[in-house]
């Protein structure tokens, strides 16, 4: 399972954290800590695992992504695939693309919420709820018809360029 | 919207605000988290839902927001959706499972679950997904199982999902579900058996049996045309943990699973078909080669991602299938060049499978080149050469020391292990797996002290403990393998003359080279050349690198190490004065105490075995080292040092032979856990007090019958810290408290007795066994000879007790000629040997340095010693073998295996001693 998501800024500030099993706060703060401090040196020609034993304890790999300003962190055990969680970055960070228009990290910081609701529609409790992003994105969209006040922006805006990192779907 | 009200601050009103007060952002949270606490507080829904969002953000950057936990309960339970989620997004992210309102969810959660509004009760299943506990487990299992069945597939998947954490937590929910769930893997939505497949796959990880009769229906969904990449790879996953356990499923999945190897073009699912094959379909050839090719691909790809997990997965399979690994040879040599250290440390797992004999010296060789790289590439990251060279040796040092630490450290220490992997003495019940398993020849054995030990040793940038295995095993190999000593005895001194202040580093390098080369000579007959070019080789490609050029630091123990072996086989040296000079200018300052002490000893030894020609020039040097030693920092090795400088004195160098027995007789390897093989007497009693004090302590019983000691105040019995200053000032420990005491005066009936018993040990010449001082000869000495008895033992005793066997023996019994805290088992020496009175008389006088109340310990001693014998007058007059040991079999063998102690007949007198102690600290 996924043990915990949590998404950097380049100076190892969290712009999202979640952890899926409970960890009390102070220890949050650390693990964030850690995260950064391991995969921050890491440069971009470098692969996308580490060995994070060191935090979670054993059997447990850490697998991120960096785009532009951010990392997406995914703290998984051995039940989980690699690339498979790889590319569900990937389908996690195209579905904000599609929400926030050219998602950029301000959108992470003034928007928590929404990112969460993004999140918890992908990963619930751990495990993969959906990985198909038109369900996805359908499923958000209903949940903001649900919303009782309208909003006064389309969550779901046409799809941008986004550059596209190597799939292994 | 996220203005709850007008003139409520947003969320991104606190954002912006937090980022306008860098400077003193704990003040300005601190105030915010007041007025949102007062907002909390407020009837307007909506104001509340804002507070809420505000604090979650708080929460994310490390405040505690605890206080707020009732309000959270309250916007949960609101009606308006739009606050509903943020309570639920509050909850989830910073509820424990001992927050007390914890509780007051279950309502909340069995209300939303059951509402009619589908979103609601998505929220609440995703909710109650992070928090569920045991206790809103069992409440709420019903619920979540009756949404099983739920119309709609969103909600059955996301039931699904809660389901699983809910078992985890509650595990008697699992038999009342496993129906429903069973149902879930054959829904009519793919999104809902992805999900069931999921949940199936984590629960069939804790326990695979149970999940064998859900094979067919997976193995369906595996041939199904229509199952998702995501769901196969869920599968593959899943198989690979049934097909262990079931042999018939590996059968049937051979087809299914190359035929998708050979067709998906997803890379992610090959890895994991692959991954499976590696887990439970070993025994199928044709599974095995694709596989391994598919592999190969991955290990070539550019892509380090798929780089890494070739090599991962790829272990397993070189386990069972090690020729895979020779055809995969090169390029997992090639990974090892990789600028990834993951992946390098993963290439290097490979690499250690397949170094068998054959290929050993190649594999060393390119291990050894990577480790010299690693170093220097780091090296010049870290600090331009040309600077390092101006800078004083200190600096360099602390750079070195730095660079041990740095980034690539973690994979130079895993290389240099693998090298050092195959000198390990493996240690077995079975003769038959005992010993060097790779090393066979004395060919091999000098290739690896040369190439391996020397080259290691010169690398700088080594953390410590690399250094002291190093030492460990040049001092095992030395000891265990008769042949190889001259070798051994030529890089230990190279390696301490590496350090040696004067000369400068090209000149120790040529140094080491010419030792290489002597070798080389001395050995041509025997050896094949091709491998010691091969370290000829390295050599000059290892002065290039910058990182070279500097003095590699050696650590204390492995520069103890290095002399031990130059001193006890002193006779091998050809080069006595140059010998004693490398040994001697070793600067002290990189040596802790033991290890200085034995740097001292070594230079003695030498001292005592150069040839008559080389006297005039050592005497001085030797005299000159010990006198500079006397003023050293450490106790022990002042002490030392005054020691061998009245020896030193009395003993004019043209008698120096009268030292050699001193160091006379062979080092056996004796296990350390040979002493288990003795069998125990059933005489012997180590419960009767040695020293029957009556119902007084020691202390005062000790004042009785010795009288109050000079120095000391009159203390009560109770006063510990006074008791301590006795004891060490004066009077050995206890004898009747510490079975240690028992044991050492358990000289008499019984050590026979245990003796007599052991099988072989008839011929009492032989055994190791032998407790008390003197044979035939050594009395004859002892009666002749200008030098007292008491010290030959004692100086026998430390080197035989220092058995090579256990490295902390050789510091443990530097003893302490001077009486001064004396360690268990000099203790017992002292009290066992005979000739000690002696010894005590003759050196009295001989110390420098002036020892508080040493005359009243003396005389106490001998009071002692007189009570004792009393005592023990039934005790064994002590008996010894000649002291020169004998190997096995009488043969000269190449490999003195560690053995019974029964086994290693050769053993010289004061083995015993030793030996009575062990068995005493088995007791304690």
């Amino acid at each position: 399972m996924i043990k915990s998501i949590v998404v950097l800024n380049n100076h190892g500030q969290p712009r999202l954290t979640k952890f899926y099993e409970y960890v009390p706060e102070d220890r949050q703060q650390q693990v964030v800590t850690d995260v950064f401090s391991m995969v921050s040196k890491r440069s971009d020609a470098l692969c996308n695992f580490v060995d994070g034993a060191s935090i979670f304890g054993p059997g447990v790999r850490v697998i991120y992504r960096h785009y532009a300003t951010l990392f997406f962190v995914f703290v998984v055990d051995e039940a989980e695939s690699e690339l498979g969680i790889l590319d569900l970055i990937q389908v996690f960070v195209e579905t904000l693309d599609r929400c926030f228009e050219n998602v950029c990290e301000l959108d992470l910081i003034f928007y928590m919420n929404k990112i969460h609701y993004v999140l918890d529609e992908i990963v619930v409790g751990g495990l993969v709820l959906e990985t198909n992003m038109a369900d996805i994105l359908a499923a958000l969209q209903e949940a903001k018809r649900s919303e009782s006040q309208a909003s006064s922006t389309s969550l779901v805006s046409p799809a941008r360029s986004f550059s596209l990192a190597r799939s292994y779907r | 919207m996220f203005n709850g009200t007008l003139f409520q601050q947003s969320l991104q009103d606190l954002v912006k605000g937090i980022r306008a007060h860098r400077r003193d952002e704990d003040e300005y949270v601190r105030t915010k988290v007041a007025e949102i606490a007062e907002e909390c507080r407020s009837a307007d829904h909506a104001k509340k839902a804002t507070a809420v969002l505000k604090l979650t953000h708080l929460q994310m950057m490390g405040h505690s927001i605890a206080f707020a936990s009732f309000h959270i309960i309250e916007v949960m339970s609101s009606s308006d959706f739009f606050s509903k989620r943020i309570g639920y997004l509050a909850a989830a992210q910073s509820f424990s499972p001992t927050t007390d309102v914890l509780l007051l969810t279950t309502n909340q959660f069995k209300k939303d679950m059951t509402s009619v509004k589908m979103q609601d009760c998505s929220q609440a299943l995703t909710c109650l997904a992070k928090l569920v506990t045991e206790e809103l487990g069992r409440d709420l299992e019903s619920d979540v199982s009756l949404l099983l069945n739920s119309p709609r597939p969103y909600i059955r998947k996301k039931a699904l999902l809660v389901l699983y954490r809910l078992i985890m937590v509650h595990p008697d929910t699992l038999p009342v579900v496993s129906a429903r769930f069973k149902e879930r893997l054959t829904d009519k939505d793919p999104s809902v058996i992805c999900a069931a497949v999921t949940v199936t796959c984590e629960l069939a990880r804790a326990s695979p049996r149970s999940f064998l009769s859900l094979a067919p229906v997976l193995y369906q969904l595996l041939m199904s045309k229509d199952s998702s990449n995501w769901m196969l790879i869920k599968i593959v996953k899943l198989m690979g943990v049934l097909t262990p356990l079931e042999p018939r499923l590996g059968k049937k999945l051979v087809e299914p699973l190359t035929t998708l190897m050979r067709s998906t073009r997803a890379k992610s699912l090959l890895y994991e078909c692959c991954c499976t094959v590696t887990l439970g379909l070993l025994s199928y050839p044709e599974a095995v080669e694709l596989c391994a090719q598919r592999l190969g691909e991955f290990m070539n790809d550019r892509d380090q991602n798929l780089k890494y997990l070739g090599l991962l997965s790829m272990r397993r399979l070189i386990q069972e299938h090690p020729q895979v690994a020779l055809e995969h040879r090169d390029n997992i040599i090639d990974c090892l060049d990789d600028e990834d250290i993951g992946i390098r440390m993963r290439a290097l797992e490979l690499v250690s499978e397949f170094i068998t004999k054959r290929t050993l010296r190649d594999v060393s060789r390119i291990l050894l080149r990577k480790l010299r790289k690693s170093c220097s590439d780091e090296f010049a990251v870290g600090e331009g050469l040309e600077s390092g060279n101006n800078s004083s040796v200190d600096d360099l040092e602390k750079l070195l020391l730095s660079s041990a630490r740095g980034r690539e450290a973690p994979y130079r220490s895993a290389l240099a292990k693998e090298l050092l992997k195959v000198g390990e003495f493996r240690r077995s019940s079975d003769p038959g797996k005992r010993g060097y398993e790779m090393l066979s020849t004395g060919d091999d054995f000098a290739w690896y002290v040369n190439v391996i030990l020397g080259g290691l040793a010169e690398i700088p940038m080594l953390p410590p403990d690399i250094r002291d295995i190093v030492g460990e095993q040049l001092l095992e190999i030395t000891s265990r393998v008769e042949a190889i000593r001259p070798v051994c005895v030529k890089i230990a001194l190279a390696l301490l003359e590496m350090r040696t202040g004067s000369a400068d580093s090209a000149d120790l390098k040529r140094a080491l080279e010419e030792d290489h080369t002597e070798h080389d000579e001395s050995d041509h007959d025997s050896n094949t050349d091709n491998d010691e070019t091969v370290s000829e080789g390295e050599k000059t490609q290892s002065k290039k690198p910058s990182a070279f050029s500097s003095k590699p630091v050696l650590s204390a123990n492995l520069a103890g190490n290095a002399a031990w072996v130059a001193g006890e086989y002193a006779e091998l040296i050809e080069n006595h004065v140059r010998a004693c000079r490398i040994v001697t200018e070793f600067p002290k300052k990189h040596l802790d105490a033991a290890a200085q002490v034995r740097v001292l000893t070594a230079s003695i030894k030498v001292y005592v075995s150069c040839s008559d020609d080389a006297v005039d020039d050592l005497r001085p040097v030797v005299l000159n080292y010990t006198k500079s030693l006397l003023s050293s920092q450490f106790a022990e090795v002042q002490e030392r040092a005054c020691f061998f400088k009245a020896i030193l004195t009395e003993v004019e160098g043209s008698e120096r032979n009268m030292l050699a027995p001193l160091f006379e007789g062979k080092l056996i390897p004796v296990d350390y856990r040979a002493q288990s093989k003795v069998p125990v007497s059933p005489d012997l009693d180590l419960d009767t007090p040695l020293l029957d004090t009556g119902s007084d302590s020691l202390y005062t019983y000790l004042l009785k019958t010795i009288g109050t000691p000079e120095d000391e105040v009159e203390v009560g019995d109770d006063d510990s810290d006074l008791f301590k200053e006795f004891a060490f000032g004066s009077v050995t420990l206890s004898l009747s408290e510490r079975p240690i005491g028992l044991a050492t005066g358990a000289t008499s009936s019984a050590q026979t007795t245990l003796l007599n018993n052991l099988p072989g040990a008839h011929d009492k010449t032989d055994s190791p066994f032998y407790l008390g001082s003197s044979t035939a000869k050594e009395k004859e000495r002892m009666a002749n000879k200008a030098v007292p008895s008491g010290l030959e033992e004692e100086t026998r005793f430390k080197y035989e007790a220092g058995k090579v066997s256990t490295e902390a023996a050789v510091v443990i019994s530097e003893e302490n000629p001077l009486g001064l805290d004396l360690s268990d088992e000099e203790r017992t020496h002292k009290v066992s040997a005979e000739g000690t009175e002696r010894y005590d008389a003759a050196f009295e006088g001989a110390f420098d340095q002036p020892q508080k109340a040493t005359a009243s310990k003396v005389e106490k001693r001998k009071k002692r010693k007189r009570k004792k014998k009393k005592e023990g007058k039934s005790g064994p007059k002590s008996k010894t073998n000649g002291g020169v040991a004998q190997t096995k079999d009488d043969q000269p063998s190449l490999i003195d295996f560690d053995s019974d102690p029964i086994e290693a007949e050769g053993s010289s007198t004061t083995t015993a001693p030793k030996v009575s102690v062990n068995l005493t600290e088995s007791l304690i």
